[in-house]
């Protein structure tokens, strides 16, 4: 024997079997107990510890040890097994985390500009200041006095004309009586560049009062269409993804096996679309913060209503594109797929930057924020202008959640004779008869 | 008892499956072996009801079989990997939620079985984090987690090495002791000869040989004789032969032929110039087929 640091005989102890084997003597009782209660840890063994204390132990187990405890699984409850799963998948990939995070980081950005914006009046209106009551020569005069262009309006509809033509930003209206202060006109934003030459504080009453200032709106805008395409692209892509996997793995003829075909369409749209949710919460609570940070909680009050209508439309449009995502995901053939695929990309950035690129145009505007895909950045930015009634927002909701069941309704028929195309190495047609009927449908 | 009657599968010029017709026993291990490309596969598809077959019908303890009836099915695809990034628990518990298990009884199957097949230490491992052999035995427990009425594999020994294998096998045996019919298909000659207790040997979309290793062997056997040199053993085929040998073949220095039985074989070798040793040789599963086709 030797000692395996050393390397150098070692001698036994002439005792150890004493040590080992030595039985118990009286009194030593309590020790035998308490070596019945020692439970011998196998330090090799790496089983989890929650797991070990529920590993039976199979020797006291009939056979394989299983239990059968089943229950009707209606589509419903099928339905959410997938959903489930899905959101599961989902909320864990790398992906969902680097798209949150590129969210959290726009809606800063996007504060940080109307911040600057709105201090710097940037998203004025024009300089031009109509007066009404004054000839041009005296309206000159004001001009060289203010160092602006001023010009002489025969009564306030005529400056009222102006300021909705774009030619005047402001009309100073003097009260006939001179018994109150004069007032600035103005049609729906503030005429800061005319304000700030003014010396006096002065009211400014709107034409067509904003329910937010342009310089916060359109930042927002652009926020609100980050949101969708971020997070419509994002689970689209999962969903996508797994669809490929399940079908690559075979697991696709597994849940064909168990449960019928469209309560695994509906679980996986349905739950991504619920997941969709987390984008505007955590948008909307990056705004908050940071609104908050800038003391202009004052502001998210204003934006309330048309965030509120946002979430609503929003929801529905991601309901709509993720079925898209399905419909096209479900083609046995890779080309049709690329091209479904780039297709339901190319809708939803083109349907989020449409109203943001077309702005100006206030009939369009108005048909984009009833049009699905374009509504959930159009009719806020209405909302955000103080353009919208209120249940023009519940129209534009209603037309996209139709617009989406029917999306839906196609995609889920196509998933369900799809489902087995292009799932291992045979070419045979898969069989397009049965699908059970399930106690209740989704 | 699962029953395939007649069964044709084909699809434009291609016969997949020609009149196949078998019978695997509750309680039995019932192994399909063929070539790739012989039909296993769609042979197991159509049992699964995910391809529909020309002809033929497949019937559970005389019923003719019903979507709904196969939601117990086990069913192992020949593909594995599963969801890569799930945890190895969860999975299993998930696929054996979507057959009707209580969550309860599905995660303590899942533990058990994780048990039996020594993966408890991966019970929380993604499944792209697994060797291929943990994979393959993930998806025997998925397979075996909602406690099926019916277990239908296909290719179960892919993945799996050798002590993989027995763990497995051994754990389908005790399953199969509660009356369920096991059914899997396989190219591994030896592993189906090891663990099935019926065969059914396919060629071609067609079954040339069914039942048990004993069965299949014949009433005629095999038998090696060693020679001493090449030479001799060459001109002992021609000798046999004459003497009414069947099957005679020659390498290096053995031949091997069939005969009715150890004695009639003794007196074909009788004299024959160089005999070193003699005796029976067992047939494997591969020599059958070669034989069957």
């Amino acid at each position: 024997m030797t000692d395996k640091k050393t390397n150098d005989p070692v001698e036994p102890a002439e005792d150890a079997d004493d040590i080992v084997s030595e039985p118990l003597k009286d009194g030593d009782e309590s020790d035998q107990d308490l070596a019945d209660d020692f439970v011998e840890i196998d330090e090799t063994d790496e089983t989890p510890e929650e797991l070990r204390e529920e590993t039976p132990d199979p020797a006291t187990l009939p056979a394989t040890g299983l239990v059968s405890e089943f229950h009707d699984l209606t589509a419903s409850q099928a339905a959410y097994l997938v959903s489930h799963r899905e959101t599961s998948s989902v909320s864990r990939s790398p992906l969902f985390y680097v798209s949150a995070l590129l969210l959290g980081v726009s809606v800063i950005a996007a504060l940080i500009v109307g911040f600057q914006r709105a201090g710097a009046g940037i998203g004025d209106a024009p300089e031009t200041l109509a007066v009404v009551g004054v000839d041009q020569e005296q309206a000159d005069g004001f001009g060289q006095q203010l160092g602006l262009p001023v010009v002489s309006v025969e009564d306030q509809e005529a400056g009222e004309a102006m300021l909705r033509s774009g030619e005047a930003g402001a009309v100073y209206v003097l009260d006939p009586t001179g018994m109150q202060q004069a007032s600035l006109l103005a049609l729906d934003r503030d005429p800061q560049s005319i304000l700030d030459v003014l010396n006096q504080p002065i009211p400014v009453d709107y034409l067509e009062p904003p329910a937010v200032a342009p310089a916060v709106s359109d930042p927002v805008a652009w926020g609100l269409a980050i949101v969708v395409a971020v997070g419509v692209l994002t689970l689209g892509a999962a969903l996508t993804q797994n669809l490929r996997t399940e079908k690559r793995n075979r697991l696709a003829e597994v849940i064909a096996s168990t449960i019928p075909a469209r309560a695994s369409a509906w679980g996986r749209v349905y739950g991504l679309t619920l997941l969709f949710l987390t984008f505007p919460v955590l948008a909307g609570a990056v705004l908050l913060v940071g609104l908050s940070i800038g003391q202009r909680t004052d502001l998210a009050v204003d934006l309330l209503p048309a965030l509120g209508w946002f979430a609503l439309i929003a929801l529905m449009t991601a309901f709509l594109l993720l079925a898209a995502h399905l419909w096209a995901a479900t083609s046995a053939s890779r080309r049709v797929r690329r091209v479904g695929y780039g297709a339901a990309v190319v809708l939803t950035v083109a349907g989020v930057l449409a109203p943001l690129v077309l702005r100006a145009e206030s009939t369009v505007m108005l048909w984009l924020s009833y049009a699905p895909l374009t509504s959930p950045v159009a009719m806020p930015m209405r909302y955000m202008a103080g353009q919208a009634e209120w249940w023009e927002g519940l129209v534009a909701a209603g037309i996209s959640a139709v617009v989406g069941f029917i999306v839906y309704w196609l995609a889920a028929s196509a998933y369900q004779r799809t489902l087995l195309r292009g799932a291992g190495r045979s070419g045979l047609k898969p069989s397009p008869r049965k699908r059970r009927s399930a106690p209740s449908q989704v | 008892m699962l029953e395939v009657k007649g069964l044709t599968v084909t699809s434009g010029r291609k016969t997949y499956l020609k009149d196949v017709s078998f019978t695997a026993d509750s309680g039995r291990l019932t192994g399909v072996v063929g070539l790739r490309g012989s039909g296993k596969t769609e042979l197991v598809r159509s049992i699964m009801g995910l391809i529909d077959a020309d002809e033929g019908t497949i019937e559970l303890a005389g019923s003719k079989l019903g979507y709904g009836d196969r939601q117990n099915f086990g069913y192992l695809p020949s593909e594995r990997g599963g969801y890569p990034r799930m945890k190895v628990l969860e999975q299993i518990v998930y696929l054996a939620r979507l057959h009707g298990m209580t969550l309860g009884a599905a995660e303590k199957n899942a533990v058990t079985l994780l048990a039996r097949l020594d993966l408890s230490d991966r019970a929380y491992a993604q499944l792209s984090h697994l060797s291929g052999s943990e994979i393959a035995r993930v998806d025997i427990a998925a397979v075996l987690a909602a406690d099926p009425d019916v277990v239908i594999l296909d290719e179960p020994f892919d993945g799996l090495d050798a002590e993989s294998a027995e763990i497995v096998f051994g754990l389908l045996r005790d399953h199969a002791e509660s009356g369920v019919p096991i059914f899997f298909t396989t190219d591994k000659w030896r592993m189906a000869q090891e663990h099935a207790d019926d065969l059914i040997v396919l060629a071609h979309g067609r079954i040339v040989g069914q039942g048990t290793f004993d069965d299949l062997q014949g009433d005629e056997r095999l038998f090696a004789a060693r020679f001493a040199s090449e030479d001799d053993a060459s001109s002992a085929v021609d000798r046999l032969t004459a003497a009414g040998a069947a099957d005679v073949t020659v390498e290096d220095e053995v031949v091997t032929f069939v005969a009715p039985d150890e004695e009639a074989a003794a007196q074909r070798v009788q004299g024959l110039a160089g005999l070193r040793s003699f005796g029976p040789r067992t047939r494997d599963l591969a020599d059958l087929f070669k034989e069957s086709v």
